[in-house]
C-alpha cells in the first residue's frame, strides 16, 4: 500500500463514524419535520370534527340565525348564500377561463399567448382581498350597495386565472397524433378542437373547474365588502347575501359561546363542501384516465410538439465511411420510368427545414397512381417529413419551412389558393400511433362524413359498412358499432383508422409506419389490406421494415440524410441496387 | 385516364357516394367552398377570452391607482413611512401595517422553510412510495383548508397554547432578546406568524418537491459511486442543483404570506403599533383592509385603504414575477449540467 492509499483509508476510518452519524441525524430531523406538518394537520381536522360534529344539529342546517344573545338558530341562509355565490362565480369564471385556456393551448406559439400566460400566473398570485377592492370600486360603489352579484363576480374573477391554467394543461395533454388524425380526415382546425380536443379533455377541464370552485368556496376576504353578509334570507341578487365563510368569521370573533359552537359547525359544513368538490374533481381525473388510457390507446404526451421535435433531434448514427457517400451524385429519377402509369404525386425540388436544420434536400420524384410506393431509410432521414408534405401536415409544425413544389394531379398543393381542408379529404392518412377518437366505432368511421354535413342516416350507415368492409373489419365489429373504439385491439384500431380514412373517399392514402406497433398477425392483415386497396388508391407507405417494403410495394424510394438516393421499382431495387448506400442499407450495414 | 369535372352541380352526398363506390377519379380539389373562414372566426372568437384577462388585469391596476390617487396626492411618499393611523383626524400612514406584514411573513418563513424543506426532502428522497402517496394527499388536504378555518383554529386552539405554553417558555429562556419581552396576550405577531407558517408549508413542500425530483438521478448515483452517504449526496447534488427552484418556491410562499388575510386578521390582535416584541398585538396590510374597509366613512379614509391595497398588489406582483422566473429557470432545462458538472 502506498502512502496516498494509506492516507485515504485512515481519513475514511476517521470520518466514517461522524459522517454516518450526521446521516442518521438528518433522517431523524427530516422525519421530525414531516411529523410536525402532520401534527398541525391532524390538530386542525381533529378539532374541526370534534367541535363541529357536536354542534352540527338539524336546527343549524335549517334555521336562520337567532337575534344577538338568544341561543340556537342556524346558518341555513349562509349555506344557501354560499351556493348562490358559487353559482354566480361559475357563470362569470368558467366561460372566460375555459376559452382562454383552450386558446393558450391550441395557439400556444403566439407571442400574445405567452403574454397572457404570464399575466394569468401573476393574477393567480394576487391576494384575494385585492380582488375584493377591485370589485368594490367597480360594482359596489357605482350601484351604491353591497350585493350578492358583486360577491359572486369577485369570486368568479378569482376563478378565471385558475381555470385558464388548468384548462390549458389538460387540453395540452390530448395527444398530438389525435389532432393530426382529425386534420388528416379533412376537418378544419376549429372542428378538430371542438370535436376531438375538447371532448377528449372535458373531464380534465371539469376537474379544473371543480378545484377552482373548491378554492373560492372558502374565500372570505373579498366577500367582506362585496357580498357583505346578511342575517336573513336574501330576496334578490342585488341585496347583501350571507355566506358561510363570512358567518364563520363574524361568529368566531364574537364574544358568545353559542356562536363559537356554531362557527365550528359552519366550518365543518364548509370544509365538507370544499372536500366534496375536491373529491369529485379527483373522480373526474380518474374517469378520464381510465377512458383515455383505455386498452391500447397509447401514452399521452405533455406537449403536442415534443414528439416531432424528438423525431428530428434523434439523428442517426452513421458509420463514418458511409458519410462520404452522401457526396456521390444522386441517381437521377426518371419521371418516365413508370411506363404508361399516370403520375399522381409529383415532387419538385423540395427542400424542407426544421428551424436551421435541413431535413430534405432538393428531393424530386414522381409517384405513380394506384400503386404502392414505399419510403425507406434510416430514422431521421426525412421519410416521414416527406410523407407529411403530401397532405400539408407539416404546416402544423412551428418553425418549419418548405421550398419547392408538391403537385397532386398536376396542381401545386402549396399554392396559395389550395383549400387545405379539401386537400386532406382527398389525401387520407394513417398514423403510426393508433388514433381512434374517444367515440364509438360508428362515430369514428362516420366522423369525416358528418363534418362535411352529411346527416342522412341511411347513407351514413351504408358508408360506414362499406368502409369497414373495405378495411376488413366489418365482420369483427358489426355488432359493436356503438361501443367505444378504445375497446378494440391494436390491430383492429389501426384498421378502424384505415376505414375512417377511406370513408371520406380519398384518392391517396398515406401510411406512416402503420404496422410498427402491431404483432405479426395483425401486420399480415394490414398488409393484405394494402394489397387489396392498391387497385383503387394511390398508397404511399413509410416503413422501417424492409421485408414489408419488399412485400407490399411496387416502387421503393430510399432516403438518406435528407437526400433521395434511389427510386425505382421495388423488385429492381432489392435485387440490384444502383447506389452503394442503398446496398449498404438493404444489407443491414447500418440503419 | 378518366377525368370527371364536377362543376358544383353535384352535392356532397352524391360526391361522397361516388367516392366509395367508384374507383377514385380525379376531382377538383374543393368539393365545397370552405376556405379558412371557420378557422379564422374560431380563432378570433377564442382570442376574446385571453383579451378579457388582459383587460381585467389592466382594470385592476387602473382602478386601484385611480381610487388611491386622493390619498397619494395628500400624503405622497410619507404615507409609506409614517406611523399615525387616525381616522378621526384623517391622518394616515401605513408604516405599522407594512411593518406587521414584513415581520409576520419573515417569521413565518423562518418557521416554515426549514420544516417545509425538510419534509419535502424526506418525501422526495427517503419516504417509501406508499407513504409518499398518503403524505402528499394529506398535504393537498392541508392546502385545501380555507383561510377562515385556520383562523378559527387559531383563535380557539393555537392562541391558548401560545398564551399558556409557548410564549411563557420563550420569555423565560430567551427573554433577554427584545423579541420575546413584554406582556403575553396570546394573540399577536408570533401567533400570526405560526398560523401563516402552517398555511404556507404545503406550498413549499409541493413546489420544492417537484424541483427536487426534477434533478436527474444519474448525478446522485455518481455521488454515491464515489462513496457519498445519502445525506451528502442530497446536500451536494440535489440541493445545489435545485437551489434556484427551492428559492423560487420560498418566494412564492412569501407572496402567499404577504397577501394572506383572514387567518391573520383573526389572531394578530389588530393593534396599530410598531413593537419589537413578537408577543405584542399588531396589524398587517391585508388585515387592516379586511377590518376597516366596510366602515370607512370618508373618501380620504377609503382612498388610504385602497392605497394599502395597491401596495399589496404591487408587492405581490413583484414577488410573483421573481418567484416564477426562478422556478421557470430550473424546470425549463431539466438537465442541470452546468451546476452538477461543477460539483462532481
Amino acid at each position: 500500500m502506498n502512502n496516498i492509499q494509506k492516507r485515504i483509508v485512515t481519513a475514511f476510518a476517521h470520518s466514517r463514524r461522524r459522517r454516518f452519524a450526521v446521516d442518521q441525524l438528518i433522517v431523524f430531523l427530516l422525519t421530525l419535520c414531516s411529523l410536525t406538518v402532520l401534527v398541525s394537520l391532524f390538530s386542525i381536522v381533529g378539532h374541526l370534527i370534534i367541535h363541529g360534529a357536536s354542534s352540527l344539529t338539524r336546527e343549524f342546517l335549517t334555521h336562520l340565525p337567532k337575534p344577538v344573545g338568544e341561543p340556537g338558530g342556524g346558518m341555513a341562509n349562509a349555506i344557501v348564500g354560499s351556493l348562490v355565490l358559487l353559482g354566480i362565480a361559475f357563470v362569470v369564471g368558467v366561460p372566460v377561463g375555459v376559452g382562454a385556456g383552450i386558446f393558450l393551448s391550441e395557439y400556444a406559439g403566439d407571442r400574445y399567448a405567452s403574454v397572457v400566460r404570464f399575466v394569468t400566473d401573476v393574477m393567480n398570485g394576487i391576494p384575494s382581498i385585492v380582488y375584493g377592492i377591485f370589485v368594490y370600486t367597480v360594482f359596489v360603489l357605482p350601484f351604491k350597495g353591497f350585493s350578492a352579484l358583486s360577491g359572486g363576480i369577485a369570486l368568479g374573477i378569482m376563478m378565471i386565472p385558475m381555470i385558464t391554467r388548468t384548462t390549458e394543461e389538460f387540453v395540452r395533454m390530448v395527444p398530438v397524433h389525435l389532432r393530426e388524425a382529425g386534420l388528416a380526415l379533412g376537418a378544419p382546425k376549429w372542428k378538430v378542437i371542438v370535436d376531438i380536443v375538447i371532448s377528449s379533455s372535458i373531464a380534465g377541464i371539469v376537474t379544473g373547474i371543480m378545484v377552482s370552485l373548491a378554492r373560492v368556496a372558502g374565500e372570505t376576504a373579498p366577500l367582506l365588502f362585496t357580498a357583505f353578509g346578511n342575517r336573513f334570507w336574501h330576496s334578490s341578487l342585488t341585496e347583501p347575501i350571507a355566506a358561510l365563510p363570512l358567518q364563520i368569521f363574524s361568529y368566531a370573533i364574537s364574544p358568545f359561546d353559542d356562536w363559537h359552537r356554531q362557527a365550528w359547525a359552519g366550518a365543518l359544513v364548509l370544509i365538507g363542501i370544499v372536500f366534496i368538490m375536491n373529491l369529485s374533481a379527483n373522480y373526474f381525473v380518474f374517469r378520464r384516465n381510465r377512458f383515455l388510457l383505455g386498452k391500447n390507446s397509447g401514452k399521452m404526451e405533455n406537449n403536442p410538439n415534443s414528439e416531432r421535435k424528438l423525431d428530428m433531434i434523434t439523428s442517426p448514427s452513421i458509420p463514418e465511411k458511409l458519410e462520404k457517400f452522401s457526396l456521390n451524385k444522386r441517381i437521377n429519377v426518371n419521371p418516365q420510368s413508370f411506363h404508361d402509369l399516370p403520375v399522381k404525386i409529383s415532387v419538385k425540388n423540395l427542400n424542407f427545414y426544421y428551424g436551421k436544420q435541413q431535413v430534405l434536400k432538393d428531393v424530386s420524384m414522381n409517384i405513380p397512381g394506384r400503386r404502392v410506393t414505399a419510403l425507406i431509410g434510416p430514422s431521421g432521414c426525412g421519410k416521414s417529413t416527406l410523407l407529411r408534405t403530401f397532405n400539408r401536415m407539416n404546416d402544423l409544425i412551428p418553425s418549419s419551412r418548405m421550398e419547392g413544389e408538391v403537385l397532386i394531379d398536376g396542381k401545386n398543393i402549396y399554392d396559395k389558393t389550395t383549400d387545405v381542408v379539401a386537400l386532406r379529404q382527398k389525401v387520407g392518412m394513417v398514423f403510426q400511433k393508433f388514433t381512434p377518437f374517444p367515440k364509438s366505432i360508428y362515430d369514428n368511421v362516420s366522423y369525416g362524413l358528418k363534418i362535411i354535413g352529411i346527416k342522412d342516416k341511411n347513407l351514413l350507415n351504408e358508408m360506414v359498412e362499406k368502409s369497414l368492409r373495405r378495411a376488413a373489419l366489418w365482420d369483427e365489429v358489426k355488432d359493436l358499432l356503438g361501443k367505444s373504439a378504445l375497446a378494440l385491439s391494436g390491430g383492429q384500431q389501426q384498421r378502424l383508422c384505415i376505414a375512417r380514412a377511406l370513408a371520406v373517399g380519398p384518392e391517396i392514402l398515406l401510411m406512416d409506419e402503420p404496422c410498427s406497433a402491431l404483432d405479426p398477425a395483425a401486420t399480415a392483415k394490414i398488409e393484405e389490406l394494402i394489397f387489396e386497396l392498391k387497385n383503387d388508391y394511390t398508397i404511399v407507405i413509410v416503413t422501417h421494415n424492409m421485408q414489408q417494403a419488399a412485400r407490399v410495394s411496387d416502387y421503393t424510394a430510399f432516403l438518406f440524410l435528407g437526400d433521395l438516393v434511389e427510386f425505382g421499382s421495388t423488385e429492381k431495387m432489392f435485387t440490384v441496387p444502383q447506389d452503394k448506400r442503398t446496398e449498404a442499407y438493404l444489407t443491414g450495414k447500418f440503419g | 385516364m378518366v377525368r370527371i369535372e364536377i362543376e358544383g352541380g353535384l352535392d356532397a352526398f352524391q360526391l361522397n357516394r361516388r367516392c366509395v363506390k367508384a374507383a377514385p377519379v380525379t376531382r377538383p380539389l374543393s368539393p365545397m367552398k370552405r376556405k379558412d373562414t371557420g378557422d379564422f372566426l374560431f380563432k378570433q372568437i377564442l382570442k376574446i377570452f385571453p383579451l378579457l384577462i388582459l383587460v381585467l388585469m389592466g382594470a385592476i391596476l387602473f382602478q386601484l391607482v385611480s381610487f388611491s390617487s386622493l390619498s397619494i396626492k395628500r400624503f405622497g411618499f410619507s404615507f409609506l413611512i409614517t406611523s399615525t393611523w387616525d381616522p378621526v383626524f384623517e391622518k394616515f400612514g401605513a408604516l405599522p401595517f407594512i411593518y406587521g406584514t414584513l415581520v409576520t411573513s419573515f417569521v413565518a418563513l423562518l418557521i416554515a422553510v426549514p420544516i417545509g424543506l425538510g419534509a419535502s426532502i424526506y418525501l422526495a428522497e427517503y419516504a417509501p412510495l406508499k407513504i409518499q402517496k398518503i403524505f402528499s394527499s394529506l398535504i393537498d388536504l392541508l392546502a385545501a383548508i380555507p383561510s377562515v378555518i385556520y383562523g378559527l383554529w387559531g383563535i380557539f386552539v393555537l392562541v391558548p397554547i401560545m398564551r399558556t405554553h409557548v410564549q411563557p417558555f420563550l420569555g423565560k429562556h430567551l427573554g433577554f432578546l427584545p423579541f420575546f419581552q413584554g406582556p403575553n396576550y396570546g394573540v399577536g405577531f408570533l401567533a400570526a406568524s405560526v398560523i401563516l407558517s402552517i398555511m404556507i408549508v404545503p406550498f413549499i413542500i409541493s413546489v420544492s418537491r417537484e424541483v427536487i425530483s426534477a434533478v436527474p438521478s444519474v448525478y446522485k448515483e455518481a455521488a454515491y459511486a464515489v462513496g457519498a452517504t445519502r445525506w451528502e449526496a442530497i446536500q451536494t447534488i440535489v440541493l445545489s442543483c435545485g437551489k434556484q427552484g427551492i428559492i423560487g418556491s420560498v418566494i412564492l410562499a412569501l407572496g402567499r404570506a404577504i397577501g394572506e388575510t383572514m387567518a391573520v386578521t383573526m389572531i394578530i390582535g389588530n393593534n396599530v403599533k410598531i413593537s419589537a416584541s413578537l408577543f405584542s398585538p399588531g396589524y398587517t396590510l391585508s388585515s387592516v383592509i379586511a377590518n376597516e374597509f366596510a366602515e370607512a366613512a370618508s373618501k380620504l379614509y377609503l382612498s388610504s385603504l385602497i392605497e394599502i391595497g395597491l401596495v399589496l398588489l404591487v408587492v405581490s406582483i413583484v414577488v410573483n414575477i421573481i418567484a416564477r422566473v426562478l422556478i421557470w429557470s430550473v424546470t425549463k432545462h431539466q438537465q442541470f449540467s452546468p451546476n452538477a458538472a461543477k460539483i462532481i
